[in-house]
């Protein structure tokens, strides 16, 4: 016997409307599902990278540096960076180096600072991209200049040169140009990044000072006094995690496949061996305190 | 309604329910944006056209207007003078390619020397003495200039170098001299870090007075000066631009850079007479006037 047709219309209107309820039903509960299984799948990776800017920088360490960067931006368990400084600079193509990689991890994923003992001149630059800056209240920050070092004349060997400027690399007035616009690449970098956090004019930054923690945060160098610790909890915040690990930049460097690449290359270009300390008499440093540098000219000779 | 039909009635809510409940995970999977790829690191901060610096401007030469005897002109070198060579060439040159006798005072024993020298010249050049001058020495030159002898005298900022043994500070020692005059010399240099023109020690200068040492000097480019203290009976010559900084005074003005007593004419700074820098902006202008000074047909 087949069914009558009002019983048939009934049976459609029923089938909607538990349809209707169930859209209605997942629709609330849809977020949550969500949120939950994010969470699921998150609670095994959640990673901070804290990675090392130690002691005077020189080309190999930048390279270290910026590998272990590299790593924490193409590792997507790493939620968020936290950069440890405790370094007075050294040459400027040094900081330079990481400062670019720093830019381009704070680009993808949270980077904040953490200033041990110290974080001055070039090791100040390379931290500039990060969001916040934590430092020790008694850590020297700051210093925000270039020191220009050129050998002096030398006759003790004899020696055929092929142009005028081949032992010195330029004139002084070429030195001093090179000495200016790196010192202008600087600041400016100052002023772009923490331009609005500064209550410390343009030239006031030129002037090169180092501020103890307390000050700089005071004055805006620096955002917060507090710890590693402090840091790495406001890296997991912004990066959205309750629960995290902290890991050190050179085990995200090891456990990642990309960076293997990038480490052979550096050791097939040899860049120990091609040091620009050692090769180049002339030199920019971007270092607080005095340089090792055997006797030369120091472009800003103060009184 | 029978039993089979609730069953269906069932499952339908449980698998519609369930579908749109994981859409969200599903969704999130399929347009969850990928980790972004490797970017250019090089921010605006760092481009070329922003940081790097101007080439100055170099151009003019040495005019020496008025004409005179052939005149000889001292340049002291027996006082540990700075880098005397160097920095005297330029005068050296434009003295001798106009006619006039250039001679560089630095005898083997000096007992007597200066007193004698002096008088048989016309003109006095010092530059940067680290060496003091003598009781007698001063009075010869005070008398050099009381009967009608001119002298221009560079002075400059202590300077600090680093050599093996550590730092060496080197002062000028001129204050001896300069008493005399009512014009003394700092300590520290001066800078600029608004606009300065080379590193933050090269400043700019202008005329501060409308004397002939002044003239067609309106951006003098010096590379280490120390700023002069100018008494009543002297004139500044050249002053500062007001945001230049002293390194021990630690405060925006204008300071002086170059004066005259009568015929003493005292300029903070001796770099800018070198053959590298003498062509920058208007210091070809300034070093005429000085030798035009020197000459005295100003």
């Amino acid at each position: 016997m087949s069914p009558s047709p009002s019983g048939s219309q009934a049976r459609r209107g029923l089938y909607l409307g538990v349809i209707i309820i169930a859209l209605i039903a997942g629709s609330v509960t849809s977020p949550y599902v969500t949120r939950a299984v994010d969470s699921a799948v998150r609670d095994g990776q959640n990673t901070i990278a804290v990675i090392e800017i130690d002691g005077r920088m020189t080309i190999d360490t930048a390279e270290t540096v910026s590998n272990q960067l590299y790593a924490a931006r193409q590792n997507d368990s790493v939620e968020a960076v936290v950069l440890r400084v405790n370094s007075p600079g050294g040459t400027i193509s040094a900081a330079e180096s990481v400062y670019m990689a720093v830019n381009a991890t704070a680009r993808q994923k949270p980077v904040v600072a953490s200033v041990g003992s110290i974080a001055a001149s070039g090791g100040y630059f390379s931290l500039l991209p990060a969001e916040r800056i934590y430092t020790t209240p008694g850590a020297p920050v700051g210093n925000v200049g270039v020191i220009g070092v050129r050998p002096a004349e030398d006759g003790a060997e004899e020696r055929i040169v092929s142009g005028p400027d081949k032992i010195r690399g330029g004139t002084k007035d070429d030195f001093r140009r090179q000495v200016q616009s790196l010192q202008r690449e600087f600041v400016g970098a100052v002023m772009f990044h923490r331009g609005d956090e500064l209550m410390i004019s343009q030239a006031q930054v030129a002037h090169a000072k180092v501020y103890i923690g307390a000050r700089a945060v005071q004055n805006g160098i620096a955002d917060r006094v507090g710890s590693l610790h402090d840091a790495i909890a406001y890296a997991a915040a912004r990066a959205g995690l309750e629960r995290y690990t902290a890991v050190s930049g050179s085990a995200v460097a090891r456990t990642s496949s990309t960076v293997s690449f990038a480490v052979a290359a550096q050791n097939e270009t040899g860049p120990a061996a091609l040091d620009a300390a050692t090769v180049d008499r002339r030199r920019i440093l971007a270092l607080y305190g005095q340089s090792d540098t055997p006797a030369g000219v120091v472009t800003n000779a103060t009184g | 309604m029978r039993p089979g039909e609730w069953a269906r009635l069932v499952a339908v809510f449980a698998i519609v329910f369930a579908a749109v409940s994981v859409s969200g995970v599903v969704i999130s999977g399929v347009f969850m944006p990928q980790p972004p790829s490797e970017q250019p690191t090089s921010p605006g901060v760092l481009a070329p056209e922003r940081n790097l610096a101007p080439t100055p401007v170099e151009a003019g030469s040495i005019e020496v207007n008025g004409t005179t005897s052939q005149q000889t002109i001292l340049i002291d070198a027996a006082h540990q003078n700075t880098q005397v060579r160097d920095r005297a060439q330029v005068l050296t040159d434009v003295l001798t390619s106009n006619g006039h006798q250039v001679s560089y005072y630095n005898p083997e024993n000096k007992i007597g020397q200066f007193e004698n020298r002096v008088s048989e010249v016309d003109a006095i050049v010092i530059i940067a003495p680290t060496q003091r001058y003598t009781q007698a020495e001063r009075t010869a030159l005070n008398d050099f200039v009381n009967e009608g002898g001119r002298v221009v005298l560079f002075t400059e900022p202590k300077r600090t170098s680093v050599n093996l043994f550590g730092e060496v500070t080197t002062r000028v020692r001129t204050e001896s001299i300069l008493t005399s005059y009512a014009i003394s010399a700092g300590t520290g240099y001066l800078y600029n870090l608004n606009g300065n023109v080379g590193t933050f020690q090269t400043i700019a200068a202008t005329s501060a007075s409308n004397q002939r040492l002044a003239e067609n000097v309106e951006n003098v480019t010096l590379y280490t000066s120390t700023s002069l203290t100018v008494g009543d009976e002297a004139t500044p010559v050249l002053e500062t631009q007001p945001t230049t900084n002293s390194s021990t005074l630690r405060s925006n003005a204008s300071y002086t850079v170059a004066a005259r007593h009568g015929n003493v004419v005292v300029v903070g700074d001796s770099e800018f007479l070198t053959e590298q820098n003498y062509r920058k902006g208007d210091n070809e202008e300034l070093v005429g006037n000085l030798i035009e000074f020197l000459l005295n047909t100003d």
